[in-house]
């Protein structure tokens, strides 16, 4: 498969796309070294989850988005429908990413993680990706 | 504890995180609502091809065909009056005066 094939294949999907190789690469992350989010800037975001919670929600949301991106057109009516609940997810996890940089602040005393607008993004985009994706529910030609 | 005492734990032990989980339920919650119910823009139309094999057609352009083929006709006539008319003039041209 050629690089246009694939940009033609995940065509205005590659935002989706690129979430999920985030989602993925974290999961792998946090499977081969548990303490890399504990030694990190994201460290609050423990307090909620455990790495196991964390890495398992990223490997199955980072999964079943990935099947349906992959699948697109075949899967007219559960393809948009998880690939919604990924963007869901996405979104939810990387708001809680971003408040975990943001408590940071008081708590550290340093000065705003550049990644804060970062995850801030990523967050908006992911609920537009999720609306995008349920307007394709809708589609006539799957009726 | 089960579940629902760990998330009623969790809801009120990291009031940030919850309120901002909260946020993003709001936000997307009339998403979910309009995209539900929005309908993606029909595929532009398929060309259809132009129906050539009528009755009308054809006899229309028979009868085109034939008038072109008149109009031919009257052209080379008044081309050939034109080259003679062309042509005596020249001849004029070049006669000397007496």
């Amino acid at each position: 498969m050629t690089l246009r094939n694939l940009v033609d294949h995940f065509e205005n999907r590659l935002f989706e796309l690129a979430t999920t190789a985030m989602m993925l690469g974290l999961a792998v992350l946090i499977a081969l070294w548990p303490d890399a989010i504990a030694a990190s800037a994201f460290r609050y975001l423990l307090l909620v989850l455990s790495p196991a919670w964390l890495g398992g929600g990223f490997c199955i949301a980072g999964t079943l988005r990935l099947a349906a991106l992959v699948a697109n057109g075949s899967w007219p009516f559960y393809g948009p429908i998880l690939r919604a609940i990924g963007a869901l997810s996405g979104a939810m996890i990387w708001c809680q990413m971003c408040i975990a940089l943001v408590l940071l602040i008081p708590n550290v005393g340093s000065t705003p993680s550049p990644g804060i607008p970062v995850y801030l993004v990523l967050t908006i985009f992911e609920l537009f990706s999720m609306y995008r994706a349920l307007v394709l529910v809708n589609r006539d030609d799957i009726r | 504890m089960t579940f629902v005492e760990k998330v009623y734990d969790g809801l009120f032990n990291f009031p940030v995180q919850s309120a901002a989980a909260l946020v993003i339920i709001l936000l997307a919650l009339p998403l979910i609502r309009s995209g539900l119910r929005e309908k993606p823009p029909a595929p532009p139309p398929q060309p259809v091809p132009i129906e050539v094999e009528s009755a009308w057609m054809i006899q229309n352009l028979t009868r085109m065909q034939m008038d072109i083929e008149n109009i031919k006709g009257r052209l080379d006539v008044l081309s050939s009056q034109v080259k003679g008319v062309a042509a005596l003039l020249k001849r004029r041209e070049r006669r000397k005066p007496k």
